[in-house]
């Protein structure tokens, strides 16, 4: 009996030294690729895992720039900007997406009707016609334009954020890394059927990238805001990373000189590191505040 | 998650389009999705749910809960109206009927539902009143704005039972409410949202006001609705629209955003800075809404 006492005892202890540690629960998730899933897509796995990154020169420094605007969602602007919707949210690390939903644009999961006047006047055709999402990296994606005519990918890529969206121009540079991280796929670089987990690590990799760059014009600093608000999403039982989070976001919003914020980026990865169990990047935990 | 809804905005996706309408404070694209923070859009639909199951008391609670925070919401007025015929109540269904048309003068349905009150209520002279709002509202159509067939179907429904020798039966004002999916709310945000980036106000009015009477008076429904009108110069609905959206959702992006366009507009750039501010606050890490009425802002300013 005084066994069975003690063991009891020191479960609880554990379970309460872990629970501390974890943060309480979430009641609320806050991650908005959740509004884009299929009923059916197991959501955990979705949320937490993303097609393996297929690209020719991953350490490029364009191409990595280009993978964080990517990821903007004020790139596309209009009601897409509205719905945080990013080139991301159908082309997942830059490959397809089967689970992409989203209501009155898709048919079948992992369509989107690209001539919906949802998104843009310019492009409306009045008819719905939803098509499937590409992967980027293979030759259904490849195949959308030519990658290799000088200029085309460019003039592409300009015209789908301004056409199909409702996005200002973006600066050439912008265009040029976009245009960098899109070349870069191919199914040539990577197992195209495997998977990888979603990680802080890569989002802040890419932040401070683009930190390093002498010339900020806003499309990079609203990139990178938007990935410390994918990561914010993430960390909800951590009101001090959280905090932070808001901070460097709002010091990259305000500086002139952004490698003054280098040793905030620092201390944020650390603190992100010690409370990545807690996190909504942990499939458990994920699987628990869905519930 | 997507369930069988919402919008669109929105969001506001909406918002998610109207997930797209950035509801609730949040990218959420269609309302249906972030409708969880928002306990009257619950409410309403609970109570649309106990009018399709003929329990008329538990509706008249649910919309009455709905109207304590969504005073002037023409669609809830118009289900309580239609939760107190359920109840042979007919002065407080023509209380509740007479707020859903002073609220929303072009929801005809509950012109229709207000006329046969009258009637019911042996109150002729009441139902003629209601006939001939409807008979101008007709001629102002001209056959060809949205709601003509609406305007059609209520003067045809009142003018049939005003015409007839025999008093009206009770089964005729019996409440009868389809069974429509959430998702179909949504798409009809969703088109809603399509119709106004092509400039087609009129018809994107006729279909947020579709959702609405499905979804409840979500905020992404209603910003949009204001936002509607304000393009069609309709100034002082669009502000009770957009007052209405933040008086359930005060943090609702797209709402502050466009009450600040609104300002702009009048020239009280000193209120459009507060809504910027507002906007600042609510999205630390950016969101279109503050670049939106940034531009705004700034144009105005230049």
């Amino acid at each position: 009996m005084m066994r069975w006492a003690l063991g009891t005892l020191l479960l609880m202890g554990l379970f309460a030294c872990q629970s501390s540690s974890l943060g309480p629960e979430p009641t609320e998730i806050e991650i908005a690729a959740l509004a884009w899933i299929d009923d059916s897509t197991d959501a955990v796995a979705h949320l937490t895992q993303q097609p393996a990154t297929c690209l020719t020169t991953p350490d490029d420094i364009s191409v990595k720039r280009g993978a964080l605007l990517f990821s903007s969602p004020l790139l596309l602007g209009g009601q897409a900007a509205k719905a945080e919707l990013r080139c991301a949210a159908c082309q997942r690390n830059g490959r397809g997406n089967d689970a992409f939903v989203f209501t009155g644009i898709s048919g079948a999961p992992g369509t989107a009707d690209v001539t919906h006047g949802l998104f843009s006047k310019i492009r409306a055709d009045d008819v719905f016609n939803p098509v499937p999402i590409p992967d980027l990296a293979q030759a259904e994606g490849r195949r959308l334009v030519d990658r290799d005519a000088p200029g085309a990918l460019e003039t592409f890529l300009s015209e789908q954020i301004v056409e199909e969206f409702s996005g200002t121009p973006p600066e050439d540079h912008v265009i040029e890394d976009l245009a960098a991280y899109i070349r870069a796929l191919d199914e040539q670089a990577c197992d195209i059927n495997a998977i990888e987990p979603q990680a802080w690590q890569s989002e802040i990799d890419l932040v401070r990238v683009t930190l390093v760059q002498k010339e900020y014009s806003g499309s990079y600093k609203d990139a990178m805001r938007a990935a410390l608000g994918r990561i914010h999403a993430r960390y909800p039982a951590h009101p001090e990373i959280r905090a932070d989070l808001v901070a460097l976001s709002r010091d990259i919003a305000s500086y002139a000189d952004l490698m003054a914020v280098l040793p905030a980026l620092d201390d944020l990865s650390r603190a992100l590191s010690a409370a990545e169990q807690g996190s909504l990047y942990n499939p458990e935990r994920l699987a628990r505040a869905l519930r | 998650m997507k369930r069988a809804l919402l919008v669109a905005v929105a969001a506001i996706a909406f918002s998610g389009v109207p997930a797209m309408a950035g509801g609730s404070g949040s990218g959420s694209s269609s309302p249906s999705s972030s409708a969880p923070s928002y306990d009257p859009v619950e409410e309403y639909q609970s109570g649309v749910e106990a009018l399709q199951a003929g329990e008329y008391k538990k509706a008249e609670r649910a919309f009455k809960r709905v109207t304590k925070v969504a005073k002037k919401d023409a669609n809830t007025r118009y289900m309580l109206g239609l939760a107190h015929l359920g109840q042979e109540e007919y002065k407080a269904a023509a209380k509740s009927l007479e707020k859903a048309v002073k609220y929303d003068a072009k929801l005809y349905r509950a012109h229709a539902k207000l006329g046969m009150t009258y009637l019911k209520l042996e109150k002729p002279e009441k139902a003629d009143q209601v006939l001939a709002a409807l008979a101008d509202a007709s001629m102002a159509c001209a056959s060809s704005c949205p709601e003509s067939a609406d305007i059609a179907a209520a003067i045809a429904e009142i003018e049939a039972a005003r015409g007839s020798a025999e008093p009206l039966e009770t089964s005729s004002l019996a409440p009868v409410v389809q069974q429509v999916s959430l998702e179909t709310g949504d798409v009809l945000y969703s088109e809603a949202l399509r119709l106004i980036n092509l400039g087609a106000y009129d018809e994107a009015i006729a279909e947020l006001r579709e959702a609405g009477t499905i979804l409840g008076p979500h905020p992404d429904v209603l910003t949009y609705i204001g936002f509607a009108n304000r393009k069609m110069g309709e100034r002082e609905t669009a502000l009770s629209f957009y007052t209405a959206a933040l008086s359930i959702a005060p943090d609702h992006l797209s709402a502050n955003e466009y009450l600040g366009e609104y300002y702009v507009e009048l020239g009280d750039l000193d209120r459009a800075q507060a809504q910027l501010d507002k906007l600042n606050t609510l999205c630390p890490f950016g969101c279109e809404q503050t670049e939106e009425l940034s531009e705004w802002i700034a144009n105005a300013r230049t």
